[in-house]
């Protein structure tokens, strides 16, 4: 037991855990490499070494290259214009007691509905083509968005409302330096669920309708059983949606660091 | 409140927070409860009324079908049988996925959860396929499992999965270790440390989890339809479009939407029914 007991290093630190991880990726790897030595079938699993190179023709390959840029556009795009649509429309319906009421139940519906379901009615106003799928990438991104602002103007402490009131700041003033304030965090909550939920959607419209992307190059890969390219494309996918992710917690911290005083800036 | 509050604030679902009411005598509530609905209906009634009007002033009425085209629709396809039939086998996939999913999650949490060595080997994939949609693993689960039901309910264990496991792995690292180590002062072994101690506290979180994965299955189930199903909801979708059949996928859109509402409401109402117990200690407010 002692020996156990002495052997045992702390595996809390930065460094034990990325050392942690990379075996981790190297183990899951190897049994793959393994796995797909043994089925000898490319179609069915195609090893890892075939993926890299998969990989490194899919991010050189310009034809492909442009299937990846045209997906981040088309996510970026969407994802700004629905944030800014939900963020507008939230602090529309959550400043008023009245226009919430009315409009919740609407929200609440529309939110269920899948984005996806919307490619048809959009195809049909908007054409096959560009607008239809940003149509749906700025519809996966509004109502998360919106959503949460109105819950964050909505939990506004009561008492900050009232000393607002007592010192005599105007409306615009209490809007500016009471509600803001209180929403930005969820607001921020919003705008990072809605930036997946874009990923998701841009990768639904693109296997449907899509003339590129990365949605369509997995969708081609399988129509031509290029099992390796399929790989390539969900590995790219996921790590781009990580950098997006990165990305987008890095901007919050820094842009907006001022409205996480006090709380754990997760 | 309808809030489930997980307290990690970036894995909280996307509700509507209600103001917390102050103490308020119930004939108020009362007449609260009548102001709201009122409004809702007559709301209901100007944006039917509206959406009619703008469906007659659009060009090709047959492209933006209006409410009472949507009803007809709507009452053909009841009447046929097509509706529940699709409806019937959208939710059968997405319960069972939402199932089999969360209860992988749970257990792929709480181990995570409990092991250091694991969770860090662990980490580089969860964080991976998090990033990954559940469509773009249409294709290998195609050429796996085949065209069949499972491919599309593995679609939706996926999606539910990996929201439920984080959760709980959160749960799990935020267990105050005097519990654990009191109930092991007290005889408890590993396991059942894990079953009585670490899970119930777990809880609140794996709800928050379990909601957002309800959500996402709803999401999922309808792409994985459209992308080759003999029915579903999706298919109706689908259908709608190939044969121009607009009123169609308008009633597919309106009852996905009304589906999805009453799963989430069932859900809350069963957490606040069941779950009452798990409520309490921390500030964790159980839906």
């Amino acid at each position: 037991m002692s020996a156990v007991a002495a052997a045992r290093v702390d595996l809390s630190g930065r460094g034990a855990r990325v050392g942690l991880g990379l075996l981790g990726v190297v183990v899951v790897a190897a049994a793959w490499q393994a796995v797909a030595a043994a089925t000898g079938n490319p179609l069915v699993l195609p090893a890892p070494t075939d993926v890299v190179t998969a990989l490194v023709q899919l991010v050189t390959d310009p034809q492909t290259r442009t299937d990846l840029l045209d997906t981040v556009r088309r996510v970026v795009a969407g994802f700004v214009a629905g944030s800014v649509g939900g963020l507008l429309l939230g602090a529309g319906i959550g400043s008023f007691r009245v226009v919430r009421e009315l409009l919740n139940p609407y929200l609440n519906f529309l939110r269920t509905v899948a984005p996806i379901a919307w490619i048809v009615p959009a195809t049909i106003w908007l054409g096959v083509g560009e607008p239809s799928i940003l149509f749906v990438v700025v519809y996966a991104a509004v109502f998360p968005v919106a959503i949460n602002t109105i819950s964050g103007i909505a939990a506004v402490d009561a008492d900050k409302l009232r000393m607002a009131r007592a010192v005599g700041l105007s409306p615009v003033g209490t809007f500016a330096r009471i509600l803001v304030p209180s929403a930005v965090p969820f607001v921020m909550v919003g705008a990072r669920l809605g930036l997946g939920l874009s990923f998701m959607a841009v990768v639904g419209a693109e296997m449907i309708i899509g003339q590129s992307g990365l949605g369509y190059v997995i969708y081609d890969a399988r129509t031509f059983s290029n099992t390796a390219l399929m790989f390539a494309g969900i590995l790219v996918l996921g790590v781009v949606g990580y950098l997006f992710d990165l990305l987008f917690v890095g901007l919050r911290s820094s842009l907006f660091r001022k409205y996480y005083a006090g709380r754990e800036a997760a | 409140m309808s809030t489930i509050a997980s307290p990690e604030e970036d894995l909280r679902t996307p509700v509507v927070a209600r103001p917390r009411p102050a103490v308020r005598v119930p004939s108020d509530a009362l007449a609260r409860a009548a102001r709201r609905t009122g409004l809702t209906l007559g709301s209901l009634v100007v944006l039917v009324a509206a959406w009619e009007w703008g469906s007659r002033a659009y060009d090709v009425p047959f492209l933006f079908p209006g409410p009472l085209a949507v009803a007809e629709s709507l009452a053909d396809n009841l009447a046929d049988g097509t509706l529940a039939a699709s409806t019937g086998a959208s939710l059968w996939r997405i319960v069972a996925g939402f199932v089999l999913g969360s209860v992988a999650g749970v257990v792929v949490g709480l181990v995570l959860g409990a092991s250091r060595v694991a969770s860090g080997m662990a980490a580089p994939f969860v964080t991976f396929f998090r990033f990954v949609p559940p469509l773009a693993w249409f294709g290998p689960v195609l050429v796996w499992f085949g065209a069949g039901e499972t491919s599309k309910v593995l679609l939706i264990v996926y999606t539910s999965l990996f929201v439920v496991a984080l959760n709980t792995i959160e749960g799990s690292t935020k267990l105050p270790q005097d519990l654990s180590r009191m109930a092991g002062v007290a005889g408890a072994s590993w396991w059942q440390r894990m079953f009585w101690v670490t899970l119930p506290a777990s809880v609140p979180y794996i709800v928050a989890g379990a909601r957002v994965a309800l959500g996402n299955a709803f999401m999922t189930v309808v792409s994985a339809e459209m992308l080759g199903a003999s029915a579903g909801l999706g298919v109706m979708v689908n259908n709608g479009m190939t044969s121009t059949n607009v009123p169609d996928v308008f009633t597919a859109i309106l009852v996905l939407g009304v589906a999805g509402l009453v799963c989430d409401r069932l859900f809350v109402l069963a957490v606040n029914t069941f779950g009452r117990r798990f409520r309490g200690q921390q500030t964790v407010d159980v839906a």
